[in-house]
């Protein structure tokens, strides 16, 4: 090992020992990489448990967000009593949200955002209005804005739609 | 050493929960009539591109416009124009305003605009948009129909169309009118309530050692320390015994 890396060693012996330290590296490699591939494939399929854990609280969640879903239009003061229940409810239970939920929801005043409850905007400030600098922006009533920049690359997904779901 | 990494990390699953009203359906036209609605779009939207020429030469020579035709007036291109008009006409519904001159019909290349987001909004927009009286219908283009609606108006990357009630849309309309269904909103269906849904996704988590190994692990480090602790008193021990030893020794 330390041969390679002292040039001053002199006559054939160190090379050849240099050879044989790479084939002995190798083997042990080759059989490393196998193993943890045959790990990984094991790895890859965890069980999928019989019941959904916290099964109830998914529950409330679920309906809160469509109860604030169906006031939506007709009664704002309910429907975002219901999302900030429903954040809250999240949050203390330490449950994930799919992204595509979260977005639906002001982050400051917890509106449902619906069509009619903001403006969506297609904003380009280039000069050259080039598409990579397209940005969609949904403004709730309240001002706060989301900004989600589309141009800069398109087939961009999802982590939590693009992973192997079970 | 990422392989070393890999090793030390297991596959998971981990729970989220989806938004009930992921999907929401467009409505579903057959191929043919597609083709069928796309042509006729086409054919509706002729008179834009020959109006903006003359409108971009009247501005440069000053020569008097002619009268804009029914196809530019009654019509509003591209994304911003088209949701703006969506927005405004829903709001006057929820108002419960007359809506003067009301939007009849949507047409998006759903295909060709990436990513999803952008076209996620308009079958709740167009629900909201439709009246009692005038539904909306929204109708999603045949995949490749961007190219050919910029080249027929000449604008850029026009993937959004709406069209108002006017004469010149007339065998349009009654086609649309015709074989799509109206825009349905889960939520404002007979029952609004879907069942609950949770995806479980694959990830990598560190694997954790329970507490009992990491107490065992510290009082296995513990005792180490303390071995080689006593090992080099003696040595010192020793090393200092040593040069004693040999100096009275001759």
């Amino acid at each position: 090992m330390t041969d390679n890396t002292n040039p001053t060693n002199e006559g054939q012996q160190p090379t050849q020992q240099s050879q044989k330290g790479k084939k002995q590296q190798q083997k042990p490699n080759t059989t490393r990489k196998t193993d943890i591939n045959a790990n990984k494939q094991k790895q890859q399929q965890p069980k999928k448990p019989k019941v959904i854990p916290h099964r109830d609280h998914y529950a409330r969640i679920s309906y809160l967000a469509q109860a604030s879903q169906l006031m939506g239009d007709c009664n704002e003061g309910l429907s975002r009593c219901y999302t900030s229940t429903m954040t809250t409810v999240a949050k203390k239970t330490v449950l994930r949200l799919s992204p595509h939920l979260k977005r639906t929801v002001c982050k400051k005043c917890s509106r449902k955002l619906t069509p009619t409850n903001c403006d969506i905007e297609l904003e380009n400030l280039s000069r050259l209005q080039s598409s990579k600098a397209n940005v969609l922006i949904y403004t709730c009533k309240c001002g706060t804005a989301k900004r989600f920049p589309v141009g800069k690359k398109e087939d961009y997904k999802l982590w939590a739609d693009t992973a192997s779901a079970n | 050493m990422s392989v070393l990494g890999e090793e030390k990390r297991k596959a998971v699953l981990k729970q989220v929960l989806e938004d009930p009203y992921l999907k929401v359906a467009w409505p579903e036209v057959s191929e043919d009539k597609r083709e069928s609605i796309f042509s006729l779009l086409q054919s509706a939207l002729a008179p834009v591109k020959p109006y903006r020429e003359s409108q971009r030469q009247a501005k440069d020579t000053g020569v008097k416009l002619p009268p804009t035709p029914g196809a530019v007036e009654q019509s509003s291109l591209g994304f911003n124009p088209v949701t703006k008009a969506l927005q405004s006409q829903a709001k006057q519904n929820l108002l419960s305003e007359p809506v003067k001159e009301p939007i009849t019909m949507v047409f998006i290349c759903k295909d060709d605009i990436q990513p999803e987001i952008l076209v996620k909004h308009f079958p709740s927009l167009c629900a909201s948009a439709s009246n009692t009286q005038t539904a909306v219908k929204l109708v999603s283009l045949p995949a490749g129909s961007m190219e050919k609606l910029s080249e027929v108006t000449g604008l850029r990357d026009l993937g959004c169309v709406a069209l108002k009630a006017h004469k010149d849309f007339d065998t349009l309309s009654k086609v649309i009118m015709a074989s799509v269904l109206d825009v349905e909103l889960p939520w404002k269906s007979e029952s609004p309530f879907t069942p609950l849904e949770v995806k479980s996704l694959t990830t990598f988590a560190p694997i954790k050692k329970s507490k009992n190994q990491l107490t065992a692990e510290k009082k296995g480090k513990e005792n180490n320390q303390k071995e080689q602790q006593q090992k080099q008193q003696k040595q010192g021990k020793q090393g200092n015994a040593k040069p004693k030893g040999k100096v009275t020794k001759p």
